[in-house]
């Protein structure tokens, strides 16, 4: 019983059965761990190991700068921003809005800056379904590239105050 | 003690924890395709 | 002995000797936590029709307020206040032996109790809209920070009392040998707790005193590791809690015994080892740890939580099979399983747990703690899908089911609308089959949590969605409403038995 103390000798030898479940279930932990460092070494997809530390004052001086050099126009009031594929790019996210809009173009990379001015966001990219946090003090890199072309959606998926649902950014992947 | 098969005690377990370990392995490398469809990000 | 056995009663159904103080600290405890799950109950209607695009009941700001209340209100006060009082069961009861100290108990009680009555009127007041996560730099009153650090206190009050209580009852000689699984199964619950509780408290404090402004700043990554700390270990309390539940039960309801000690005590131990795995998981896409602190982490490189759990989910149905083979079901592969006495509430509570925590919570739990894969799950509803699959239709589910017993056993009143209790496993189960299942699938698509408007209504860029979601969301609404009413039929035969059911013994 569960319930009772066991008797006194308890640490017996497994039997058949439960030792090949064991078996089987080790292996496929292996498996498991296995491919994430495989993913590392032939996957397209890891997340960025680069960060720095950055206060909200610069970030936002350097991602002015980067705004005012490639600014192409403006839409519903946010800069759209070309820059040339392999630049380094600059989001902003802030309480409660993303800018600039930036037009990329398809199969080239770039590196991608992401930080807060206040709280914690997070940025999701809707319809591919990509997401990274957002904090206040740490600029991300995250080297993107991408795939296809298309109008993306930046929404903001960590909550941050009661204007979160109204975050709402543009990236334009064009060929 | 009854007698199970092949000598095993709870037969009927082992299959349903196979079944569930398939359907684990399916959907675990079904979401690895779905990651190789997305943006490439490093 | 100091004791008198007159602080003692004999369970008439199971033999078991009854400690009446430590009775008393059970029943109000469990009777707490019920309260609690009905406030959190509640919330959750609300919430869900919420989220339900075709209904979309609140505004955003009670929204997001009654979240942060739902979170709280379950995930900490329903879930610890009957985790408390199984602790108690385990530490006398199933050792023939009393609380070592009953007084401390309630004091124990009154701090949990004073510290999330506190943070719930702190939330309900509209000064603590920062979620379960409260991340900073979003701040809160001082006065939740307070709330939440009570709550802790006591709980670490009454985890002590176990281990104080299995010290005593080793000196008095009540038992002999080893512990049994089910009270070996809450030690480990207790060991993890004691290590969640010092996350908090790390995190905690300096956090409370940065809201009275004592502190200038709270770094935000940091925040996030230690806060995970605390806040995904103690759902590893409640998975060993869950696990040592699930013995418990294969022992009240069919009788079974497990297949070998052995196995299900190393697994445990597993768990004790390995458990901060689940907290490093949670900051797998933010800047700031390498990849390889992050893999390593994760998974210690095989994955050893992992594989307790596989070890425990395929002992415990194990040790359901053998019991029943022995009762003459042997027929074939599955013939136990027909056989089962599946109008047993707590039988039935049991097999849903087992199925619904493996398919629903464990698989997904394991895809989105996945370095690579998070990138396509963080902060979607496919995480809330997860854990409503772990801690509501696992951990609760097996809570419930094991309520069946404790009011006979430790209330003794008999069952009310036995037919009713019947049915309340399955209804719930399928309310959260839908509920989980929505999240899961809306999540997939990107849909995020904690999320008011979806369609951005409001902004200069309204958004469509694929179709799938507003399916998959409407699962989430018809589920949560079908898992409420599930939930409000437990509550209402558990009350009803306290105050109206027969008594007995």
């Amino acid at each position: 019983m569960a319930i009772s103390t066991p008797e006194r000798v308890w640490w017996k030898p497994v039997d058949r059965e439960e030792k090949l479940w064991i078996t089987i279930a080790l292996i496929w932990a292996l498996i498991l761990f296995f491919m994430m460092p495989y993913w590392h070494a032939v996957g397209k997809q890891n997340p960025s190991q680069e960060t720095y530390r950055v206060t909200p004052q610069e970030y936002q001086k350097r991602a002015n700068e980067f705004i005012q050099k490639y600014q192409v126009g403006t839409e519903k009031g946010i800069p759209v921003v070309e820059p040339p594929p392999g630049s380094d790019i600059y989001i902003i996210a802030r309480m409660w809005s993303w800018s600039p809009i930036l037009k990329l173009k398809k199969g080239k990379s770039y590196r991608l800056h992401i930080s807060s001015l206040d709280l914690q966001h997070g940025f999701s990219v809707y319809p591919i379904n990509m997401n990274f946090m957002v904090l206040p003090g740490y600029d991300y890199v995250l080297t993107i590239t991408p795939t296809q072309e298309g109008e993306y959606t930046i929404i903001c998926n960590e909550y941050c105050g009661l204007g979160h649902h109204l975050m709402i950014g543009k990236i334009f992947v064009e060929s | 003690m009854a007698e199970g098969k092949g000598g095993f005690e709870a037969p009927g377990t082992f299959v349903l924890a196979i079944v569930f370990l398939i359907f684990f392995i399916l959907f675990y490398f079904l979401n690895w395709k779905w990651l190789a469809g997305i943006w490439h990000v490093g | 002995m100091a004791v008198g056995e007159l602080d003692f009663r004999t369970c008439p159904v199971t033999g078991l000797k009854i400690h009446r103080p430590a009775e008393r600290l059970i029943k109000i405890n469990a009777v707490t936590a019920v309260v609690f799950l009905l406030v959190g109950g509640i919330v959750a209607l609300l919430i869900a029709l919420t989220r339900w695009p075709a209904v979309h009941l609140l505004p955003a700001v009670y929204y997001y307020r009654l979240l942060t209340l739902h979170g709280i209100a379950m995930l900490v006060a329903w879930i610890i206040f009957f985790e408390i009082a199984a602790v108690y069961f385990c530490c006398t009861a199933l050792l023939n032996s009393r609380l070592a100290a009953p007084k401390l108990g309630w004091l124990a009680y009154f701090l949990m109790l004073i510290g999330a009555a506190i943070v719930a009127i702190t939330i309900l007041a509209g000064k603590a809209d920062v979620m379960f996560t409260s991340y900073v730099p979003l701040k809160a009153s001082p006065w939740y920070y307070f709330g939440v650090i009570l709550f802790a206190v006591g709980a670490l009050i009454g985890i002590s009392l176990f281990f104080a209580s299995v010290v005593k009852a080793k000196n008095e000689g009540t038992y002999t040998g080893s512990l049994p699984l089910v009270s070996f199964g809450v030690a480990i619950a207790c060991i993890i707790a004691v290590l969640t509780l010092a996350h908090g408290a790390i995190i905690y404090i300096p956090t409370f005193l940065w809201s009275l402004g004592l502190i200038q700043n709270i770094d935000a990554a940091m925040y996030r590791i230690i806060f995970w700390g605390f806040g995904h270990s103690s759902q590893q309390i409640n998975v060993a809690a869950m696990i040592s539940i699930w013995y418990l039960l294969s022992t009240l309801t069919v009788g079974g015994k497990p297949l070998n000690q052995k196995v299900c005590r190393t697994a445990f131990i597993l768990y004790a080892l390995f458990i901060n795995i689940a907290s490093a998981h949670h900051i797998l896409v933010d800047p700031g740890p390498s990849a390889a602190w992050k893999v390593w982490n994760t998974s210690y490189a095989m994955y050893l939580a992992v594989l307790a759990s596989l070890i425990h989910a395929f002992a415990v149905p194990a040790t359901v099979e053998v019991a029943l083979r022995k009762k003459g079901y042997t027929k074939g592969l599955f013939e136990w399983l027909k056989k089962a006495p599946w109008g047993d509430p707590g039988f039935s509570s049991l097999a849903i747990s087992i199925l619904l925590f493996g398919v629903m919570g464990g698989i997904t739990g394991v895809i989105q703690g996945t370095e690579q894969l998070n990138i396509r799950n963080h902060n979607t509803l496919n995480i809330v899908g997860h854990f409503h699959g772990t801690v509501v239709a696992g951990t609760t589910v097996a809570f419930m089911g094991l309520t069946y017993y404790v009011i006979p056993l430790i209330f003794q009143r008999e069952i009310i609308s036995k037919g009713l209790a019947k049915l309340q496993p399955y209804i719930y189960g399928i309310g959260l089959v839908l509920l989980s299942g929505g999240m899961i699938l809306a999540g997939m698509f990107g849909v995020p949590r904690r999320h008011w408007d979806i369609t951005f209504a409001a902004t200069q860029f309204p958004m469509s969605w694929d179709p799938t979601v507003s399916f998959a969301l409407g699962l989430l609404g018809l589920g949560g409403v079908i898992a409420v009413i599930g939930g409000a039929i437990f509550i209402y035969i558990a009350v009803g038995s306290l105050l109206w059911g027969k008594k007995t013994g």
